[in-house]
């Protein structure tokens, strides 16, 4: 790639190593709880292996997207086209983990289930209500 | 370029993921009730989409 007509926006590949970073953090949360969800009762096992292993799969691709933005961010908006294409190709899959994850379902002591992107609003309403907390 | 695609057309792939990533994250961050997320990530589609606009010489 030539730097000037066809250089990759530098504030572009910024807010794509943002984003890259926001997909990471989320990982790093759902780290800390899919465990719990291993003796969480009621816990669905084939929804707690989806979780697991899109867990797994979704840091070690944030790593590559991650790795790969911030090396197309030190080429000055003039990076290789490969690397470009790797760091969408690892952005992508790892999103898709992301979705999955998401889209897991866990039990609420209630007996009902709700998604993991739904639960903080459902804790909120929980604590908001004074009603027993997830556990 | 790689011989099969043209600069502008990778670039508009490129930001056109990004778009589509900022509207889950932001999706998600609505979810969660969270006000500094989605401010953020609105910042972030607000970019996304002047790059869009700039690749494809609209004003």
């Amino acid at each position: 790639v030539t730097a000037g007509e066809d250089a990759f926006p530098a504030d572009f590949l910024r807010a794509a190593v943002e984003l890259v970073e926001w997909l990471a953090a989320r990982f790093d949360e759902y780290a800390v709880l899919v465990p719990l969800l291993e003796t969480t009762v009621g816990m669905d096992p084939q929804e707690l292996a989806t979780a697991k292993l899109a867990l797994a799969e979704g840091q070690q691709g944030v790593g590559v997207a991650r790795e790969a933005a911030a090396a197309a961010l030190a080429d000055g908006g003039a990076a290789a086209p490969a690397l470009l294409e790797e760091a969408a190709a690892a952005m992508r899959a790892a999103l898709a983990r992301a979705q999955t994850l998401f889209r897991c379902r866990v039990p609420l002591p209630t007996g009902e289930h709700v998604t993991l992107e739904d639960l903080p609003a459902r804790l909120a309403e929980h604590l908001a209500g004074g009603t027993q907390l997830p556990h | 370029m790689d011989g099969t695609k043209q600069p502008g057309r990778l670039h508009l792939e490129l930001i056109n993921m990004l778009i589509q990533v900022v509207e889950v994250a932001l999706d998600y961050a609505r979810k969660a009730r969270d006000p500094a997320g989605v401010a953020k990530l609105e910042s972030l589609r607000e970019r996304a989409d002047k790059f869009e606009r700039d690749l494809r010489g609209l004003p």
